[in-house]
């Protein structure tokens, strides 16, 4: 079963994915800002991060997903840079951003818009975990 | 026929815009984003995630869902006429947008709602050189609404789509086979948050904002908007744009 870590502050809706995910099987863990989602993606090491993009700031998912995915050799979180990264956002349709594994686009793998329904968000979260690095 | 009234353009845009932009970020954060969660919370439930429901309970979920489903359609139309009264910024008259594939992705986005409902959506092929002189957000919007009222009003029957060359101006013409406006509608149509009677009876949840959103955007962009409809057989909207050159 695989360790995924939602940086999201919405405490609800983290314990909604609570539900979900470790009624799965899985490892949940939960950051409400983006400051503390970088601590636990080097505390937890996970399989898959859930990501959330306006938190205490506007945009603080974007700064998230591009400090994860530095591509320089010396970043903290070179490690992580493979970690698949799903953003679960209610902004889509207010900002200009795209976001997807283009080079034109913010560096996530896959965009559910909010709401999500259990059953999408699963059959996301799985396909993800299906292509996720294996850890020694 | 029936055609929105002008209204008098905003004297202060760049002030509105920023105005809007703010009201956007603070509704989409502190109103969208709960209910947004709140419908998840409720998925989970409703589909077990949480442990089988009583049928009493179940029966409730639903009801909680279509209820948070309706607000969620009241923020999002909400945000969208906001945008559509104020705009991007971007001058329309410098604008080109292409008509043909705006149609064509304006179709594809409606097609899983049209496919649920027995619609079949008809887009006419578009000359490859007609284009208007319209931001292209603001053609998304409306054909959005435009192409999403012709599909959720006529069930089970068709939806036409076309755009041709009309001297000067670019007409786009949208037809359907479904229930028509009843005569004494007619004069509300474009009205914030009024629905026909007949139109609640097919859709009790509707906003009523998707006209006026139309309206918003024909509004400040200039354009002539015209219904034809018998209540029953069907609605015919032309929109004229002025034409530009691709």
């Amino acid at each position: 079963m695989a360790t995924i870590l939602m940086i999201d502050d919405d405490a609800d809706l983290a314990a909604a994915l609570r539900v979900l995910l470790e009624g799965k099987g899985h490892q949940f863990h939960t950051a409400a800002n983006g400051e503390l989602g970088l601590r636990r993606v080097k505390e937890t090491g996970p399989d898959l991060i859930i990501l959330d993009v306006m938190m205490d700031r506007y945009t603080e998912g974007f700064r998230v997903a591009q400090r994860l995915r530095d591509s320089s050799d010396d970043s903290e979180y070179a490690a992580y840079r493979e970690v698949p990264i799903l953003v679960l956002t209610a902004v889509h349709r207010t900002t200009s951003f795209r976001f997807g594994p283009n080079e034109d686009s913010l560096p996530v793998d896959e965009l559910l818009e909010k709401p999500v329904s259990a059953d999408r968000l699963m059959a996301t979260v799985e396909r993800l975990l299906s292509r996720a690095p294996v850890r020694p | 026929m029936v055609s929105p009234r002008p209204t008098s353009q905003n004297p202060d845009a760049d002030r509105a815009r920023s105005d809007l932009a703010r009201f956007l970020r603070i509704v989409t954060h502190d109103l969208r984003q709960p209910i947004a969660a709140t419908r998840t919370i409720a998925s989970v439930l409703a589909d077990g995630h949480a442990g089988p429901l009583l049928p009493s309970q179940a029966d409730l979920v639903t009801r909680l869902e279509r209820r948070l489903e309706f607000m969620q359609a009241l923020v999002d139309d909400l945000i969208d006429l906001a945008t559509a009264n104020v705009g991007s910024g971007v001058d329309a008259a410098r604008s080109v947008t292409p008509l043909g594939p705006a149609i064509g992705e304006a179709c594809a986005r409606n097609q899983a709602i049209a496919h649920a409902a027995g619609v079949v959506v008809q887009c006419d092929e578009v000359e490859d050189t007609l284009a208007v002189h319209a931001d292209a957000a603001d053609l998304a919007l409306m054909l959005d609404n435009l192409v999403g009222n012709a599909v959720k009003y006529s069930p089970g029957g068709r939806v036409r789509v076309s755009a041709d060359r009309l001297s000067d101006t670019a007409r786009l013409v949208l037809a359907d086979t479904g229930i028509g406006i009843p005569d004494e509608a007619r004069t509300h149509l474009f009205e914030e948050f009024f629905r026909a009677p007949n139109a609640k009876a097919i859709d009790p949840l509707g906003t009523g904002l998707g006209l006026a959103i139309v309206k918003a955007i024909a509004d400040r962009c200039r354009l002539t908007i015209d219904v034809e409809s018998a209540e029953g057989r069907g609605t015919t909207v032309t929109v004229l744009f002025p034409l530009a050159t691709a």
